[in-house]
């Protein structure tokens, strides 16, 4: 049975229950709701982004779903991106973060994995400055400060 | 710079950021803590969730103030600080906590448990304050350590076997773990009253512990109960290298010895150490194969046993000598053990003396005298046969008379030497300088000291010679007391070795260079460099005895170092060497800067590179590794240029070692040395010669 979404600007998508249960969100409120074929409103998603993430729920459709690892190592690795992921993901930054917000909005874990692993991938390697730059974020440190925290936590550098 | 005002990276909600810096690490968490507060601010906790070993040791670790930082971080499950370090520490190998848990902190049964993560933990510090007798059930703390090597507590647990701890709640008893830097100490604390056990089971759950003392406070009670697990316990701990026990009963030192059937290698007598070491199919059946270090101290039981105890332990002793190659350091209450019992039987096959060639440290009080019917030359030849043959040590303790000064002349390495004369109530003053790390100053306490000293020395060791006066440069100290006020007598020694450089020619079979020690006498006073003349006070009480010993056996090196003193030994030939040629000559020679060793720098060389360097004129060789061009040596090689010529172009270690492997080739051929053997590999270079 069909699903509708409507994106924040009012475009309506229709998905497949399987596929818009990737989204964790989705499901508990299908859940809730019971039998409906209402279209479910997505405020917090524009139309380009929720386009992605269905195409990225679609590809993903059939995966099973994630059960956290309790003894897992606990550094989680950020290169083990599936090709797919990888390319799905080559977008410009703006769109990168919308998506993450998305999959976090929409609660859709391995989206939301895949976009931090390749945060994390552009972060690597990279000055403070440089990171800054990369996100636009304003530097709100005085260089003092700054400089105290690169001291303090010098030691955890190596790995 | 554009920075736009409603950047997403800037504005992302906490647990965005949050979900991501779960993938950084090392420096890339570092930067982001500092791109600006908002992060800086979510991201720190990371800084402690995953601690690897090596930020573990890095200058900067703030260690005090792991507790707090964890404390004030407003985590979602910050339960108790340890709890929640203890999960951040998970993958930690090697850990150190010092901090003390009191009332502050509630104690729960929480915290073993999250103890449990440190399954991979290789090293602990910790010290516990229970805060009541209740504290932590060992039980459970115990086990969690399982791949410690070194463990370190301070504090107090309560006693392991006793399931029904409500009985203690009031109880002072307790176990008290304590390790310095060298060892771990466990002091077994009983107090009075018939319910309380003491137990060793607690240290079978540390299977890797490398070190491990135990003393206790001389409870009577121990031995009937918690030492009576020792046998059972120690031998469980396989890995151990360094043991030092007080004992009780025989039979707590049994399981040191090797079981019957067990056969000792004698194939390894002349390989380095290292494949000794390695070579270790027939340790199989000893307990604790890896020993290196041992420290007995039969707290008590000697005091009232029987002679025929005595002999028992003695064997015992002996076994463990006879037994263990890697033993490196010994030490052993033996005041009462006749020298028979810790020695091989002169009668003795030669394979039934010493196994443990290593050694560096021998401290047994074995009394050296001549008390009983047997005859003390024999008793002599037993014990400096055995000790002869004992070409690293470097500390050794004995009882006895100052006949055993003989010693030095085999062991020119020696460091530290005590001798206590008859003094049976005083035989634990042999010990101090070494249980506490404490060695005596030596002080000469007259002239006349110094003089009989200097005699003694020129006659017992033949120090005639830079080269012997040099090998005995290592000999920082040695005490020889007396319990008696001394009377001092200069021990009637023949002194035929202090006529002027002179060369004797005796007949013999075979020789090499240590002549250079025992023939070309000097007067000990006229060397250079008296400062590295061994510090020595010798007061005697006793005129010696007028025989020196026979020496010993066919192939003891003492018996070699000795020959002069002793008529009948006639092994070496001595070469006459041509005139500027004594020891003294090259001393002078090497310390004139001359290059003698033919080539400018330090090289590394195969065996075949050597192989090229075998005439007179150009003629080098290897002693342990080390290659030497002794083509300038040639004419000063007391046994004679041919002599030397054997090891030319070859490995002259083993027949150096053969021949006189105390001469301390090292120092007479600094000069000498052209580089180290390296195995044949086509990557090793040769630097012309």
């Amino acid at each position: 049975m069909p699903v509708t979404l409507v994106s924040l600007d009012n475009e309506n998508y229709v998905v497949d229950k399987e596929v818009a249960e990737r989204s964790i969100l989705i499901k508990n409120m299908l859940e809730d709701v019971g039998e409906t074929d209402s279209p479910i409103p997505l405020p917090n998603v524009t139309s380009t982004v929720l386009k992605k993430v269905i195409e990225y729920c679609e590809h993903h459709r059939n995966d099973p779903i994630q059960v956290p690892d309790e003894t897992d190592d606990p550094r989680k690795r950020s290169n083990d991106i599936e090709e797919w992921d990888m390319k799905f993901m080559q977008v410009d930054q703006e769109m990168l973060f919308e998506i993450i917000l998305a999959a976090n909005y929409l609660d859709i874990k391995p989206l939301l994995d895949v976009g931090c692993k390749t945060v994390a991938n552009i972060i690597k390697g990279k000055t403070p400055e440089e990171i800054r730059k990369a996100f636009n974020i304003v530097n709100d440190f005085t260089p003092e400060e700054e400089a105290q925290i690169r001291k303090e936590n010098e030691w955890a550098e190596d790995r | 710079m554009n920075f736009a005002k409603d950047s997403i990276a800037g504005s992302l909600p906490p647990e965005v950021i949050f979900y991501f810096g779960q993938y950084l690490q090392g420096s890339s968490l570092v930067s982001s803590l500092q791109v600006c507060r908002h992060w800086n601010q979510i991201l720190s906790p990371y800084v402690w969730k995953s601690i690897s070993k090596m930020q573990w040791h890095h200058p900067y670790f703030p260690l005090g103030t792991i507790f707090e930082d964890i404390y004030s971080d407003d985590g979602t499950n910050a339960v108790c600080p340890e709890i929640q370090l203890l999960q951040h520490l998970e993958w930690w190998s090697d850990l150190t906590i010092s901090h003390k848990i009191d009332e502050a902190v509630e104690l729960t049964e929480e915290f073993p448990f999250s103890c449990l993560e440190l399954r991979h933990l290789e090293k602990l510090d910790l010290t516990i304050w229970e805060h009541d007798s209740d504290g932590l059930p060992p039980e459970k703390i115990y086990p969690l350590f399982q791949k410690l090597k070194e463990l370190k507590l301070y504090g107090t647990w309560i006693n392991f076997e006793d399931k029904d701890l409500s009985s203690l709640r009031h109880s002072p008893s307790s176990c008290f773990f304590q390790q310095n830097d060298a060892s771990m100490t466990l002091n077994l604390r009983v107090p009075e009253g018939p319910s309380i056990r003491s137990s060793l089971l607690p240290l079978l759950n540390f299977p890797n512990l490398e070190k491990l003392k135990l003393y206790n406070d001389s409870s009577s009670r121990l031995r009937s109960r918690a030492w009576r697990e020792l046998p059972r316990v120690i031998p469980a701990l396989k890995k151990l290298r360094s043991l030092a026990i007080c004992v009780f009963s025989l039979d707590h030192i049994k399981f040191l010895c090797a079981p019957s059937g067990y056969r000792q290698r004698h194939d390894d007598k002349d390989l380095p150490p290292s494949t000794t070491k390695d070579s270790n199919d027939s340790e199989q059946c000893l307990a604790l194969p890896l020993l290196e270090d041992l420290e007995i101290d039969p707290y008590g039981f000697l005091e009232d046993c029987l002679e025929e105890d005595y002999k028992k332990y003695g064997e015992c002793l002996f076994n463990i000598l006879k037994t263990r190659h890697l033993l490196k350091r010994f030490i052993a209450e033996g005041r009462f053990l006749q020298p028979e019992d810790i020695f091989a039987r002169p009668k003795m096959e030669e394979q039934d003396g010493w196994a443990c060639k290593d050694l560096e440290t021998l401290l047994i009080g074995f009394y050296l005298d001549l008390r009983s019917k047997v005859d003390h030359r024999e008793r002599s030849k037993i014990v400096y046969r055995q000790i002869g043959e004992l070409p690293k040590l470097r500390r050794l303790a004995i009882q006895g008379s100052e006949r055993v000064l003989k010693f030095l002349e085999m062991m020119p390495d020696l460091e530290v030497l005590h001798i206590e004369r008859d003094s049976r109530e005083d035989h634990y003053k042999i010990l101090p300088w070494l249980e506490e790390g404490y060695v005596y100053p030596a002080e000469a306490d007259s002239a006349n000291d110094v003089e009989s000293n200097d005699q003694e020395h020129a006659t017992e060791t033949q120090p005639s010679n830079p080269y012997s006066a040099a090998s005995n440069a290592n000999n920082k100290r040695i005490i020889v007391q007396s319990p008696f006020p001394a009377t001092l007598t200069v021990p009637s020694v023949s002194l035929n070795s202090l006529q002027p450089p002179t060369v004797t020619t005796e007949d013999s079979d075979q020789d090499t260079d240590n002549d250079s020690e025992v023939n070309l006498a000097t007067p000990y006073l006229a060397l250079p460099g008296n400062s590295s003349t061994p510090m020595m006070t010798l007061s005697t009480a006793e005129a010696p005895d007028e025989a020196t010993p026979s020496f010993p056996a066919m192939n003891g090196p003492q018996r070699l170092a000795a020959c002069s003193t002793d008529p009948k030994s006639k092994r070496r030939i001595k070469f006459a060497l041509a005139p500027g040629h004594s020891p003294l000559d090259w001393a002078r020679l090497t310390n004139s800067g001359a290059n003698l060793r033919g080539v400018s720098t330090i090289g590394r060389f195969t065996l075949s590179d050597i192989k090229a360097h075998n005439k007179a004129d150009d003629a080098w060789t290897v002693l342990n590794g080390k290659v030497y061009n002794i083509t300038p040596y040639l004419p000063f090689h007391p046994g004679g240029e041919k002599e030397l010529l054997r090891c030319a172009g070859r490995d002259g270690t083993k027949l150096f070692n053969l021949t006189h492997k105390w001469v301390n080739y090292e120092f007479m051929l600094k000069e000498c040395q052209v580089g180290y053997l390296v195995s044949e590999a086509p990557s090793s270079y040769q630097l012309s010669a």
